[in-house]
């Protein structure tokens, strides 16, 4: 929302179909999710810690009387920038497959459209630190590379229960 | 095909009567003289009637129509309502509900009806004759002869069973019917008002046909029927045609050329080819020329003649195809008409091709007509003169016919009895079921006809209102004509069309004030149209208003073959039916609907849960008659919604064991442990099937080892009772047809006809006497399955997730009352401290005082609120344990059965409300112990004798609230514990010391059968041996902040308490402190609460440990195992709560102990609450999260940790 974004370069009128997604920063990358899956956006709220969870789980919040875990996409991913300056930090609320989190972002972009067809696949390559897995593709906006990230994959139960494992060993 | 909006307005409309309805239903049950009451249920199942027929929905109709028939009936008999009628009408209201549900759920009416419309028949008829039996005594003969098998309710069931074998294919072939006739009404009708009607409205109407015919068509081929299929299409071809041609729809001669060659011409000819067709508004189908039709009597009487003729045309052609088998529905097809196979070339040439039924039909729409209309045309005329000869034929046979003996006609009847014979050794299922049908037809018949009379004779007596009463005899002839009809009786359905039409007109005509006519009327067209049908059916005795009743049974030969071949006409009816569902049943296990599966299952486990019930019952006292209708229901209604789905195996193997229950309802099989045990299993079966339908939408059980068993006993049974003749096989189909199949035609019926009626009545009224005092106690348990009923119809099936979805709210809402209290809190702080730093005067603060107190009042009045609220919502989530107990007998039985012991369950609270979950979690605990007491704590009958001890043992079941808690008791009065064996075991396991044994209570002792590990194997035979998964049952009570205590008196009693909370969603916590963070701590979990000094820790095996209570109790920084930063070490006398699981102890030191409060519990994601420490969060007054305890996992947390860091050291 700080930083307007024009809409990626294909028109969309050509292209047809186009997807819209919610661009988030953070550190220098260029994230992007699928605007269907985002059910709101918060600024910074006091979290209620868990103790011996994963580090990456920042603690639960109140969302009007429901309890949702809040998750820091930094440490979850290991994107390997250094924390913003800013001081107040964004929540993203997504309902992944009915399963309501939250995911602590540097800050958000307006909405994008992006061709679908603009989508690529992954790259092998490690983007700055993340591993591709968690990357469903890449596309271009405005030069600089947006990256889609997979929250299906990022919320995997075993995953977390896995990681939770190697913190407690 | 519906109108939707239409369909609505339907539904909200029938909804509205149907309340009034069962309104009146329950007054009427106080008062079942009351007329008034009577007639208003009379006018709401009316209108239904009227809404359903008017749309369409023809079972409704159906059903509503009988129901109104019904109705009618009692409305003229003096005497106060039957109980059984009543209850009658309440499960015709019941099932008009469930269809008005049916159509609401899918716009389709799925419910079958055809038992109870039978029901409702022949309860009907019963009553009829009963009341006609108390009147008359000359009557009784009569009554007992041709009620026959149908007077006892059993064997009414009897009757109701033979359809419901063959339900499935009849209710195909009478939907394909209904709908063909309601199809040809709308074209007929549509072709009246073309003949007058412009260009535009011509094309129209027949584009209109084409739809018409375009449902017809795929009806047929879906029947199978290939010709009529072909038929159709012709049919529909010719009409584009006609449509195309411009000229010929503008010259209106053609045009009603063509549509009388071809559009009346293929109406008749389908009505003439399916008898049992009903034209709907066939009067409709009368050119528009007559508005006013005038009965011509005496011509009416010879237009029946040829009607006649056509019968017994219709009974010769039967016979040739009676010994055919196979595809009988085309045979029967070819040989019945081999005149009307002129329909498929449909009227391209119609005159030629005239056949003999096209012919007389023909001739009455023209007779009517030129009678009507008195302006004979040149072609009717014609077509008269042609009429004449034939008829004239005609009623030279019907004269022969009902003089008797040696004419053309009783010689026919010799072929056609030797016909019937023949069909009867080939086919025996068939005959059996048409002389039963026919039978009860001629029931119907008789008492209608008498009804008519009656009504004939007030009307001649010009008593009340004339066209009322002629009202009613057109409902009479609208019944009689519908029973026609089911019975295949064509030319007897022509004929009451017919005379339907007259009595109208002759209402129509009495409305004008024209009532000169009427003693004409009633003697040319009333009287006339009787004696002929008494004639016909001389089985009939009717009540003759002038003169006596002998007089219409005076030749009765030529009518017994007419019983005899009256029955073949079903034939191909049922074949064709039956083809229909192999055609049905073939096709593979698909199942129709996927989104009704759900339903369909949460439906089906209902049913289950009442049928185990029933079935108990059955088992425990194998007479019941109740019971076994119940459990018969049931099964029925699964087989019908598992049908309709196409739950292919659910609904054979329903189908199965309704037959099984069948023959037990007919008493031609006794019910044995064996079967009891056989309809158990397929009640296992089901369920396991209902199983894989939730868990994988197929049905992967196999059926067939259980079906080959049903069919043995079924099939045993069926032989035993062919051989066994006894009352109970005078109420049977196949023996009530034997004595007018076997009556020689040619012997005087009639001295036989009076024995057999003599020898039903005396076996009837001895059944009756029998049976009399059934009733009254049939009355007790019904009103309370009504009242049963009630309570399920005003409940409403919610999703869980709403009512959990709802909980969050009300949880929400009652943190925000403890933000306003807070709030005011700060208020009155606010105003102390303005009033003390600031030194205002109390006056200037006096609007800030009034402030505070109206928030206050507010804050107040909002905590009530929303404590009610929370109440409420909590309540919706409440179910009663029945619940879950009602699982237990078949349980029980089951378990008893394999054993040879004799247990009694004993079941007490079963109303106790509990939270739905905690219901759930329970189940299988429960389970446990009652099989741990059945196979362990209860002795054999022996045992026990020698004991001194009854010889059935007693398991008792108990629930009870006790404040914020429900206890479940479990108590057998069996052996118990063998206490020493246990410390033998556990010294052996090493579960404790012998130093710790010698200090352990009973009680202790008992509950060491709980701990995890703690083996009885080997030994547990023969001694107690409970314990086996013991821990288990704990672990989850526990879970469900629950405890539970056993008892044990050795060689007399067992007992489990059980104390759970009543929900999960709401419970009493304590709230703590450590560091910063707060957490909440479930009440029940905490034994007490203590403050600790530094002198009292001491440090065994480096666990810090106090003495509590005579034991060490190992003690947790919390601080320590969350890694928050704590001041606990520094703040020393520290918090420390105890908390313990049954076995395992152990202390919490905390920081703080803040209060005592109820929280919402709310759940954590999975990965954050599994194996975390944590069972969920809580949300405080200020918004902030508190996350609650799991003192079960933490123990064992905590535990990991001790044996971690005693590991460390000692690797170190």
């Amino acid at each position: 929302m700080e930083e307007p974004y024009p809409n990626a370069e294909v028109g969309g009128e050509k292209s047809g179909e186009l997807m819209q997604l919610v661009g988030f920063n953070i550190g220098r990358e260029l994230f992007g999710v699928d605007i269907l899956m985002v059910q709101e956006i918060i600024r910074e709220m006091p979290f209620t810690t868990i103790p011996n969870s994963p580090d990456f789980i920042e603690g639960v919040i109140n969302l009007r009387g429901n309890i949702i875990p809040v998750i820091d996409l930094r440490r979850r991913l290991n994107v390997s920038s250094e924390k913003s300056a800013q001081e107040k930090v964004w929540i993203i609320i997504l309902n992944v497959n009915n399963r309501v989190a939250g995911f602590i972002v540097d800050s958000v972009t307006k909405v994008l459209k992006v061709p679908v067809q603009g989508i690529k696949p992954p790259p092998d390559i490690v983007v700055s630190g993340l591993q591709s897995q968690y990357i469903t593709g890449v596309c271009r906006v405005d030069e600089r590379l947006l990256i889609l990230l997979d929250f299906n994959r990022i919320l995997l139960v075993d995953e977390i229960k896995k990681l939770r494992g190697l913190n407690e060993g | 095909m519906l109108d939707l909006s239409l369909l609505q307005d339907f539904i909200a409309e029938t909804a509205e009567y149907l309340e009034e309805m069962e309104d009146s239903l329950l007054r009427l049950e106080t008062d079942p003289g009351n007329r008034i009451i009577l007639d208003d249920i009379f006018r709401s199942v009316h209108t239904i009637k009227g809404a359903a027929e008017y749309l369409g929905l023809e079972r409704t109709a159906e059903l509503s129509r009988t129901i109104e028939n019904m109705l009618y009936q009692q409305r003229r008999s003096e005497q106060p309502v039957a109980q059984e009628t009543i209850i009658l009408l309440r499960e015709g209201r019941e099932r008009i509900f469930q269809l008005t549900d049916n159509l609401k759920q899918t716009q389709t009416e799925e419910l079958e009806i055809g038992d109870l419309v039978e029901r409702i028949r022949v309860a009907d008829t019963t009553s009829q004759i009963s009341a006609v039996a108390g009147s008359g005594a000359e009557n009784e003969d009569f009554a007992a002869g041709n009620a026959g098998a149908s007077l006892l309710p059993g064997e009414n069931a009897a009757a109701d069973d033979e359809y419901e074998d063959d339900e499935y294919d009849e209710e195909l072939f009478a939907i394909f019917l209904e709908q063909m006739g309601d199809k040809l009404s709308e074209i007929k009708n549509q072709i009246v008002d073309l003949a007058q009607a412009d260009r535009e409205a011509r094309i129209a109407g027949l584009d209109f046909c084409l739809n018409e015919i375009e449902p017809l068509i795929s009806s047929a081929n879906y029947m199978g029927y290939s010709r009529l299929t072909d038929f159709y299409e012709k049919w529909k071809k010719e009409i584009c045609s006609i449509r195309e041609d411009s000229s010929l729809i503008e010259d209106d001669d053609r045009f009603s050329n063509f549509i009388n060659d071809c559009m009346d011409a293929n109406i008749t000819a389908l009505v003439s080819r399916y008898p049992q067709l009903q034209l709907l508004s066939a009067d409709a189908g009368l050119p528009p020329a007559e508005p006013e039709e005038i009965p011509v009597t005496p011509e009416f009487q010879v237009q029946e003649l040829p009607d006649a003729d056509s019968l017994t045309t219709d009974i010769f052609v039967e016979q040739d195809d009676g010994e055919g088998s196979g595809d009988i529905l085309d045979e029967y097809a070819e040989s019945s008409d081999p005149a009307s196979a002129a329909t498929p070339d449909g009227g391209a040439d119609n005159e030629s091709e005239a056949n003999l039924f096209e012919q007389l039909s023909w001739s009455f729409d023209s007779r009517i007509k030129q009678t009507a209309v008195k302006s004979p045309e040149e072609n009717l005329n014609e077509i008269e003169a042609e009429l004449f000869s034939v008829a004239a034929a005609d009623a030279d046979v019907v004269e022969a016919g009902s003089v008797a003996a040696a004419s053309p006609e009783a010689t026919g009847d010799d072929n056609i009895l030797s016909g019937a014979d023949g069909s009867v050794l080939t086919d025996n299922y068939e005959e059996e079921n048409d002389a039963e049908l026919s039978s009860i037809f001629q029931e119907q018949l008789q008492e209608e006809i008498g009804a008519l009379q009656m009504q004939t004779s007030a009307l001649a007596a010009a008593e009340g209102n004339r066209s009322e009463i002629l009202e009613i005899c057109i409902e009479k002839l609208e019944r009689l004509e519908s029973a026609a009809n089911y019975m295949g009786y064509e030319q007897l359905v022509v004929f009451y069309e017919k005379w339907t039409k007259a009595v109208a007109a002759a209402r129509e005509r009495v409305l004008k004030g024209d009532d000169d006519f009427i003693p004409a009327f009633i003697t040319d067209c009333l009287q006339a149209n009787v004696a002929e049908l008494s004639q016909r059916f001389p089985q009939l005795k009717l009540l003759e208003p002038e003169s006596c009743t002998d007089t219409a049974v005076a030749a009765s030969e030529p009518e017994l073959p007419k019983a005899g071949a009256a029955a073949a006409p079903d034939l191909p009816a049922a074949t064709g039916v039956a083809d229909a569902e192999t055609a049905i049943e073939s096709p593979p296990a698909t199942i129709s609907d996927i989104s009704l599966l759900p339903d369909f299952i949460a439906e089906t486990r209902e049913h289950l849960e009442e049928l185990e019930k029933n079935l108990l019952l059955l088992a425990g006292d194998s007479g019941r008659r109740e019971s076994l209708d119940d459990v018969f229901r049931l099964i029925h209604t699964i087989k019908g919604a598992a049908e309709y789905l196409g739950v292919e195996r659910i609904a054979k193997l329903s189908h199965n064991l309704e037959n099984l229950l069948c023959q037990l309802r007919q008493q031609q099989l006794v019910i044995t442990p064996e079967i009891t045990a056989l309809l158990m299993a397929g009640w296992d079966r089901i369920s396991l099937l209902i199983e894989n339908l939730e868990q994988t939408q197929a049905e992967s059980a196999e059926i067939s080892d259980l079906l080959e068993r049903i069919i043995e006993v079924d099939g045993s049974s069926k032989t035993a009772s062919e051989s066994g003749s006894s009352v109970a096989a005078c109420s049977e189909p196949e023996s009530a047809a034997e004595p007018e199949s076997a009556a020689e035609p040619e012997s005087a019926a009639e001295p036989e006809l009076e024995k057999i009626a003599a020898a039903l009545k005396a076996e009837n009224e001895a059944l009756l006497k029998g049976t009399d005092r059934r009733p009254a106690e049939q009355n007790v348990r019904r009103q309370s399955d009504q009242i049963n009923e009630k309570i399920v119809k005003q409940s409403i099936r919610v999703d869980a997730g709403k009512i959990d979805a709802l909980m969050n709210q009300v949880g929400e809402l009652v943190v925000s009352r403890a933000g306003f209290s807070q709030l005011f809190g700060e208020m009155q702080q606010l105003y102390q401290d303005l009033k003390q730093r600031f030194k205002l005067d109390p006056r200037d603060l006096r609007q800030l005082t009034g402030m505070t107190a109206r928030l206050n009042e507010a804050t107040t009045l909002f905590g009530k609120v929303t404590n009610e609220l929370q109440e409420e919502v909590m309540k919706i989530r409440m179910l009663p344990i029945s619940q879950l107990f009602n699982r237990y007998p078949r349980l029980v039985f089951d378990l008893v059965r394999d054993t040879g012991k004799k247990v009694e369950l004993d079941i007490h609270g079963e109303e106790t409300e509990l939270d739905k979950m905690v219901i759930e979690e329970i189940s299988d605990p429960l389970i446990h112990i009652i099989r741990n007491a059945v196979d362990h704590g209860i002795e054999t009958p022996a045992d026990r004798l020698e004991k001194g001890k009854p010889e059935t043992g007693t398991i008792q079941l108990k629930a009870y609230h006790e404040g914020n808690h429900v206890v479940i008791e479990i108590m057998d009065d069996g052996r118990g514990l063998d206490l020493e064996h246990l410390k033998e075991k556990a010294l052996a396991g090493n579960f404790v010391s012998l130093n710790e044994l010698g200090r352990m209570s009973n009680r202790e002792l008992s509950e060491l059968i709980m701990l995890p590990g703690f083996s009885t194997a080997t030994a547990v035979t023969h001694i107690s041996g409970r314990g086996v998964g013991m821990d288990v049952v704990r672990k989850n009570i526990e879970k469900l902040n629950g405890t539970i205590e056993i008892e044990s008196i050795p060689e007399q009693s067992m007992r489990f308490r059980i104390k759970i909370p009543l929900t999960l969603a709401i419970i009493p916590a304590l709230r703590i402190r450590v560091g910063a963070e707060l957490f909440t701590i479930p009440l029940s979990t905490v034994e007490e609460t203590l403050r600790i000094f530094p002198g009292q820790i001491s440090t065994i095996e480096g666990v810090e440990v106090i003495s509590f209570r005579g034991s060490t109790l190992p003690l947790v920084y919390m601080a320590e195992l969350f890694n928050l930063e704590g001041d606990y070490r520094e703040s020393l006398p520290a918090y420390v709560v105890v908390v313990s699981t049954g076995m395992k102890r152990i202390g919490l030191v905390v920081d703080a102990l803040l209060r005592q409060e109820e929280v919402v519990v709310k759940p954590l994601e999975d990965y954050l609450q599994e194996k975390s420490g944590f069972s969920g969060a809580t949300i405080l007054g200020d918004g902030k999260i508190s996350l609650i305890l799991d003192v079960y996992e933490l123990i064992n947390l905590s535990l990991r940790r001790q044996e971690k860091s005693r590991f460390a050291d000692g690797v170190r």
